[in-house]
């Protein structure tokens, strides 16, 4: 081989590698350009009536094919973990949560106020409350603070009315009246005595047995 | 062997091995940005499936989450249902469904079922959107409900097993009342506020007639 021949072949090379090296430039900076971190980009999948799963760092999300959420799992805003249900409005009707470390199932009427609740209380006991649409409890099932278990009906105001409960020893129910002033109690007295009484709203008593 | 005329073509020759060794390196260094930052398609219709070692599996689909276990049992399943309601649903080691919780006709529904498919408890609202706890038994009969009455009254009915109320607690904004009946569904005994106002207690027999009364 000349030594000219060789001269062009390696000018031809030399122009080759420039322009490889602009297009290899030019590749890498569309790559960073564009790149993206893949834990960023939420997995979408969707079904044949245009409803779609949505996978993302927080949760997952189902929408129907109006595009209104209607089921998600993972974190609320305020960070709490929680299953949720929404009616076709896209209001929650349906939560099933931990908030402050404590479990809680909740359901909702379509203003958003919670009807009824089973949940752990802060002495992680118990809780079954039904409430009105002003969010006052009605009806609720529970541990009291004493550790009795305990079945409460609540009046408009909130204000407890009647309820059933027992101690080791012996069960009572008492019924008040809108004053509060217990009117029937059948069961086990403070002195350990066990009867029936009926009084007047005065709190006296009009009628005892035994 | 032939000698080189170009005193150059040595040094050119040694550039261009060093320009291949650079762009090599930038070519490698362009393919691993592009795998590392490489992204599933856009919203597609085909459901993600991942597999385990022992075959259980967990698919998404345009419908929600399901995870099947090894014997191919759906286990749990969260999305929209079959029947279009919004649902969390769990299964046993049959693939019976146990647990649900979902929106029936848009209201809240916690249920829970015994190994036959009996619904056995409930906790939901109802039409009025007052919040309803239900114990049925085998034969899926209600025996037991925790519930608001149609005028607002909180109320525990307990039920025969015929599902007729035997007896119930409730309490208006008034007073409170205590009624138990028998099967012919004959109120024998009563205690609490009369709708006179009066407070006592009634003991009635099966036809209904008083038998004592205090005070």
């Amino acid at each position: 081989m000349s030594a000219g021949t060789l001269g062009a072949r390696v000018a031809g090379l030399e122009r080759s590698a420039r322009r490889d090296r602009a297009v290899a430039l030019g590749a890498l900076a569309l790559v960073l350009a564009t790149a993206q971190a893949p834990a960023s980009t939420p997995l979408v999948v969707r079904d044949d009536g245009g409803g779609t799963v949505t996978l993302s760092a927080g949760g997952l999300a189902v929408r129907d094919s109006s595009r209104t959420e209607r089921g998600a799992i993972g974190f609320d805003p305020a960070r709490s973990i929680v299953v949720e249900l929404y009616d076709a409005s896209g209001a929650v009707r349906q939560a099933m949560a931990v908030v402050a470390d404590r479990p809680l199932l909740r359901q909702l009427d379509k203003s958003g106020q919670a009807r009824a609740e089973l949940y752990l209380n802060g002495d992680a006991r118990g809780e079954f409350h039904i409430r009105d649409a002003s969010g006052v409890t009605r009806a609720a099932a529970f541990i009291g603070d004493q550790g009795r278990p305990e079945l409460s009906f609540y009046g408009t105001d909130g204000k407890q009315r009647a309820y059933v409960s027992t101690l080791d020893t012996s069960a009572f129910l008492v019924m008040k009246d809108k004053a509060g002033v217990s009117r029937v109690t059948i069961g086990t007295y403070q002195s350990g005595r066990v009867g029936i009484d009926v009084r007047n709203a005065a709190g006296l008593a009009t009628w005892i047995k035994p | 062997m032939e000698h080189s005329a170009d005193p150059d073509l040595g040094a050119r020759v040694a550039r261009l091995e060093s320009s291949r060794r650079r762009d090599r390196t930038i070519v490698l260094a362009v393919a691993l940005i592009v795998l590392a930052t490489a992204q599933t398609p856009g919203p597609g219709s085909t459901p993600v499936v991942i597999r385990d070692g022992s075959g259980a599996s967990s698919t998404l689909t345009g419908k929600g989450l399901s995870v099947r276990d090894a014997a191919g049992h759906e286990r749990a399943f969260f999305g929209i249902d079959a029947d279009g309601h919004p649902s969390v649903d769990l299964t046993d080691s049959a693939g019976r469904l146990r647990q649900s919780m979902y929106l029936l006709n848009e209201s809240p529904v916690l249920r829970q079922f015994d190994g036959s498919g009996k619904r056995r408890a409930e906790l939901r609202l109802d039409a009025n959107n007052d919040g309803e706890l239900l114990l049925s038994d085998a034969n899926e009969k209600l025996r037991l409900a925790l519930f608001r009455t149609t005028g607002g009254d909180p109320e525990l009915g307990l039920y025969g097993s015929d599902e007729k109320l035997r007896a119930y607690f409730a309490t208006d904004d008034d007073s409170p009342y205590l009624v138990m009946r028998d099967a012919a569904g004959t109120t024998r005994v009563y205690a609490g506020g009369y709708k006179d106002g009066s407070i006592g207690l009634v003991i009635r027999d099966a036809s209904n007639a008083v038998l004592w009364k205090a005070p």
